[in-house]
């Protein structure tokens, strides 16, 4: 039986000609939506497919898009927030089940959100950096409290290999993983203010 | 598939520091992880960012190449797309790079991977692995599949050493399982334990002589 997400919701779109058959979305697809095909093409079957965009975040060709939540949209976003927002400017991507109460209200913060945590990928946060943001935080819950495993544990190594890149151009600091508990936006409040004073220092 | 880990940053933005239009070059071939196109426009974000720390700015444009390797499908591929590179940074394996480096020897190619073996990913467990160690005289039909040239410490062909760990871990390296141990489970599973007691002489390390060259018409 099909659900009603999984008829209507966004789905991946795959430039079959730019895919490279690595089998990365075959493996971390959450829902086994994708398979390899002869000759060494990843085949989708959108029926099933649930629009976490994980699969997009791990393609290396840059093959993959999700509706709605195109790269260029995000890109195009983030143009937005490095001219509209007040400086120290500062960038949170976050799922939609992220519960935030100062959204979209604060001069300084820009909020990116996604269905999934899957969607972030390091092309969008160095663009970012490359846009004049001066912070990047990434809001999503601890892994073993994510409802899909494999979007909850890729944040930590994603971070830290980009913190360690950053490292090298003195940018670390402004890349931040929150890791709150589903429910709690205090917490994620308290480090989104202490994140934006260590930025505004760091200027 | 070739492993390859990212050099760090500050070497290669060493390299690129006499220069101005880069070219990022990515590679759609057998690199483990794959260093395709968005691989390579990342690396050209980090190196622009890289530049205005320090008062650089690089002109930097991102390709990829379906095989770095071929130097007939890369000539073809790269050379309508080569501008006024003053630099070259590929991201593929050692071949590549001296690939793109023949055929465009007035412009100075850099590697921005460190190639480190071949082997495969273990997905679930998360790690690259060391399969092969390209020895030029593969035993793996006796073997059921698993090299004990790479995968036993010591290199062994004729059974485990005695030092065989519980567990069936090897006396080296305790995270390590020992090879002979797991190829006797696979021997077994295909009814071919009789395999164990076939005498294999000792390794010919000559077998290729490095480095490795041979007729192509008569591989």
């Amino acid at each position: 039986m099909v659900t009603l997400i999984e008829q209507f919701g966004p789905k991946v779109q795959a430039n079959e000609d730019l895919c490279i058959g690595c089998g990365n979305c075959v493996f971390y697809c959450p829902n086994d939506s994708v398979r390899m095909k002869s000759p060494g093409k990843a085949c989708f079957n959108l029926s099933s497919c649930r629009g976490c965009g994980i699969c997009v975040a791990f393609c290396p060709a840059g093959a993959l898009d999700l509706e709605g939540l195109e790269r260029e949209t995000i890109s195009n976003l983030i143009s937005r927030f490095s001219s509209e927002l007040e400086r120290p400017r500062v960038l949170v991507f976050h799922c939609q089940w992220c519960i935030f109460s100062p959204l979209g209200l604060h001069k300084n913060v820009g909020f990116i959100d996604s269905l999934c945590t899957g969607r972030i990928q390091a092309f969008h946060i160095l663009e970012a950096f490359r846009k004049g943001i001066d912070g990047v935080m990434i809001a999503a819950c601890e892994a073993d409290n994510c409802q899909l495993e494999k979007a909850g544990e890729r944040l930590k190594p994603l971070v830290a290999v980009l913190q360690e890149r950053l490292g090298v151009i003195g940018l670390q600091d402004r890349l931040h993983l929150c890791l709150a508990p589903p429910r709690s936006s205090e917490i994620f409040e308290e480090e989104l203010e202490q994140f934006l004073m260590k930025i505004k220092e760091l200027k | 598939m070739i492993v390859v880990t990212q050099k760090p940053l500050d070497e290669i933005l060493h390299f690129l520091s006499s220069n101005n239009n880069i070219l990022v070059v990515g590679c759609d071939g057998c690199t483990q992880p794959p260093r395709s196109l968005k691989e390579a426009e990342n690396l050209g974000q980090l190196i622009e960012l890289g530049g205005k720390q320090k008062n650089k700015n690089f002109k930097v444009k991102a390709i990829t190449l379906t095989k770095q390797c071929d130097s007939a499908a890369a000539s073809s591929e790269l050379t309508p797309q080569i501008d006024d590179a003053q630099a070259i940074l590929s991201l593929a394996c050692g071949i590549g790079i001296q690939t793109l480096a023949d055929i465009f020897p007035e412009i100075p190619v850099f590697p921005s991977q460190n190639t480190i073996f071949i082997g495969a990913e273990e997905k679930e467990k998360g790690f690259y692995e060391e399969r092969c160690s390209v020895c030029g005289d593969c035993v793996l039909a006796e073997t059921g599949g698993i090299c004990p040239i790479t995968r036993c410490a010591k290199g062994l062909l004729n059974g485990p050493c005695g030092g065989t760990r519980k567990g069936g871990k090897c006396e080296i390296d305790p995270e390590k399982d020992c090879a002979w141990t797991i190829i006797y489970r696979r021997l077994e599973k295909q009814g071919k334990l009789d395999m164990m007691r076939k005498y294999h002489p000792f390794r010919n390390f000559r077998v290729v002589k490095r480095p490795g060259r041979v007729e192509a018409m008569k591989t």
